[in-house]
C-alpha cells in the first residue's frame, strides 16, 4: 500500500510537471499537424495519398516519437535541472521506483497525445470513402494495428530515451550523478 | 567519546575529483551532537563535501558514512538525515502546505499532515502555508526547503549555505532554531562562506580550503590563528618615506616596502599596529591619506590557515 502511495506522489508530481503551460501548447500544436494535414488532404480530393501515409508517416513516425521524447527527457530532466529532484533523491525511496514512476507517467502522457491525434485524424478522414470498400476498412484496421504496435516500439523508446538522457547528463553535476547512477546499474 | 560511539557523519580520508579538477582532497573528520560550521570560500569545496555525506556522491577514494551506514547508494540514511540544498528549488505552483505534505508522504510517515504543520510551524510559516511558494520572499522559500528537510524530525541535518537570501530577523530566526535542534542532540552541518554567521551559530568549525581541510576544532581557537596572522597593509599619506621611518622601529612592524603607489607595510601585530599608527604620524607631521588592509579577503585568510 505504501508503495502505491508513494507511487502515487511521485507520478502525480510528474504529471503537473509535464503538463506546464508552454509545452502542453507545444505538443497540442505538434499533434495538431496531421489533423490539419488531414484536412488539406481532404480538400485536395482523394486519391493523392493514401491515408494510411499521414497515420504512419507524421504520426508514427513523428509527432509519436517527438512527444515521447520531450515528456520522456522532461519527465526526469526537469526536475533535476531546476533542482526540485533534489528532494525527491534524498528519500527513504529506493531510486528504480522513482524512475518507474516517471517512466509510467511520460508513457502515458505521450501515449494520450498520439493517441487523440490519431483518432481526430481518422475522424477527419474517415468520411474521406463513403464507397469505402471492405478492402479498404480492412486496410484501416491493419493500419491502426500498425499505430498500436509502433505505439509499443516507441513505448520501449521512451525508456531508451530517459536512459540516454540520463546517462548523457550523468556528467552535469552531483544530483544528476545520482539519479543517473539507478538505471545504469 | 566511548568506543560505542558512532558519529552521525563520517568522512576518513575522503577525496572527490571531477576528471583532472580535485574538488576534494583526502578530508576525515566525525561530528557528533552540536552544529558544526563548515566555512571556506566559494568552489573550495563544501557543497562536495555536504553532498558526499547526504549520499548523492559516490567518493572518489575513501569512505563517508551517516550513522555508521555508508552513505552512497544506500537510500535508508534519509530516514536520519535531511539535507536542504544550496541552489535547489522548491515548485513554485504549490502552496507550502502541498510541497511539505508531499515530502512526508515520500517519507512514509504516518501522519503527513500533522508532520507538514509541525514542520511549516518550526520555520515560521504556518501563516503563509496556503499561499503558492511562487509567492514566497526568497528567505521564505529557503524556509519551505528546510521544513521539508526537517519533516521526517532527522536526527541528522546538512545545510549548504542556509542563510542566503536571508534578511537579518530571518537569520536571527533561523539560528535560534538551529541552536535549538542541536540542543536537542542533533548533529548539524552547515556551510558558509562567511566567517560572522559561522561565528554565531557554531560550536565547531571546519575550515576548507581548495578542497582540503585547512583547520578543524573549536572556534575561538581559529579565530585567533586568522587575526593573529602578519598582514600587510598599503598606506598613502603626505610623505611617505617619513613615515616609514617613524613605523619601523615598531615591534609591530616586520618590514617597510616604499613603492610610487604609496607605503605596503608588513605587519605581525595587527591590534598594536592600529594603536600606533595614528599617534606615530602626528608624530612625524605626517598626515594619512588613505589606509587600506590588502589582504583582508577570505581566501588570503584561508590560504594562510592552509599553509601554516
Amino acid at each position: 500500500m505504501n508503495a502505491v502511495s508513494i507511487f502515487g506522489a511521485i507520478a502525480g508530481t510528474t504529471f503537473r510537471a509535464l503538463l506546464g503551460r508552454r509545452r502542453t501548447l507545444l505538443m497540442g500544436i505538434l499533434a495538431l499537424i496531421p489533423v490539419l494535414i488531414a484536412i488539406l488532404y481532404r480538400l485536395a480530393g482523394e486519391g493523392m495519398v493514401d491515408d494510411r501515409v499521414i497515420l504512419d508517416l507524421l504520426i508514427v513516425r513523428t509527432v509519436l516519437p517527438l512527444t515521447a521524447l520531450v515528456f520522456g527527457t522532461t519527465a526526469l530532466g526537469a526536475e533535476l535541472d531546476d533542482g526540485t529532484g533534489v528532494a525527491l533523491l534524498t528519500k527513504p525511496i529506493p531510486r528504480w521506483q522513482i524512475i518507474l514512476a516517471k517512466i509510467a507517467v511520460a508513457g502515458t502522457v505521450s501515449a494520450l497525445f498520439a493517441a487523440a491525434s490519431t483518432i481526430v485524424t481518422e475522424l477527419v478522414l474517415g468520411p474521406a470513402d463513403p464507397a469505402g470498400t471492405a478492402r479498404d476498412r480492412v486496410d484501416r484496421v491493419r493500419c491502426d494495428v500498425r499505430v498500436h504496435r509502433h505505439a509499443d516500439d516507441v513505448g520501449a523508446g521512451d525508456v531508451a530515451a530517459i536512459a540516454a538522457i540520463a546517462a548523457v547528463q550523468r556528467r552535469g553535476g552531483p544530483a544528476l550523478t545520482a539519479s543517473a547512477a539507478a538505471p545504469a546499474e | 567519546m566511548t568506543s560505542s560511539f558512532v558519529p552521525g557523519v563520517e568522512l576518513d580520508h575522503a577525496s572527490r575529483w571531477y576528471g583532472n579538477v580535485v574538488a576534494v582532497n583526502d578530508i576525515s573528520f566525525a561530528l557528533g551532537p552540536g552544529v558544526t560550521g563548515l566555512l571556506g570560500p566559494k568552489g573550495a569545496g563544501k557543497t562536495t563535501i555536504l553532498h558526499m555525506a547526504a549520499g548523492l556522491l559516490a567518493p572518489s577514494s575513501g569512505t563517508v558514512k551517516v550513522g555508521g551506514a555508508p552513505a552512497w547508494r544506500n537510500p535508508s540514511i534519509y530516514r536520519r538525515l535531511g539535507l536542504v540544498p544550496e541552489r535547489e528549488a522548491v515548485p513554485a505552483p504549490l502552496t507550502g502546505r502541498q510541497y511539505i505534505e508531499f515530502n512526508a508522504r515520500l517519507h512514509r510517515l504516518p501522519d503527513p499532515r500533522a508532520a507538514a504543520v509541525r514542520a511549516l510551524a518550526m520555520v515560521d510559516l504556518a501563516g503563509a502555508a496556503d499561499r503558492a511558494i511562487g509567492t514566497y520572499s526568497k528567505g521564505m522559500q529557503q524556509r519551505v526547503k528546510i521544513a521539508g528537510a526537517l519533516v521526517h524530525d532527522p536526527p541528522i541535518l546538512l545545510l549548504d549555505e542556509p542563510f542566503n537570501g536571508m534578511d537579518p530577523r530571518q537569520r536571527l530566526h533561523m539560528i535560534d532554531l538551529l541552536r535549538s535542534m542541536a540542543a536537542e542532540g542533533r548533529v548539524i552541518l552547515f556551510s558558509s562562506h562567511i566567517l560572522e554567521e559561522v561565528e554565531r551559530l557554531a560550536d565547531s568549525i571546519l575550515v576548507i580550503f581548495a578542497g582540503r581541510l585547512a583547520a578543524s576544532g573549536d572556534f575561538r581557537e581559529i579565530r585567533r590563528l586568522m587575526i593573529d596572522r602578519p598582514r600587510t597593509v598599503s598606506i598613502r599619506s603626505a610623505d611617505d618615506r617619513k613615515l616609514a621611518s617613524a613605523l619601523l622601529p615598531d615591534p609591530s612592524v616586520s618590514g617597510v616596502d616604499l613603492q610610487p603607489s604609496g607605503l605596503i607595510v608588513r605587519i605581525s601585530d595587527g591590534d598594536r599596529f592600529a594603536r600606533l599608527l595614528p599617534g606615530a604620524a602626528r608624530a612625524a607631521g605626517v598626515s594619512l591619506h588613505e589606509v587600506l588592509p590588502t589582504d583582508d579577503s577570505l581566501e588570503r585568510v584561508f590560504a594562510y590557515l592552509v599553509s601554516r
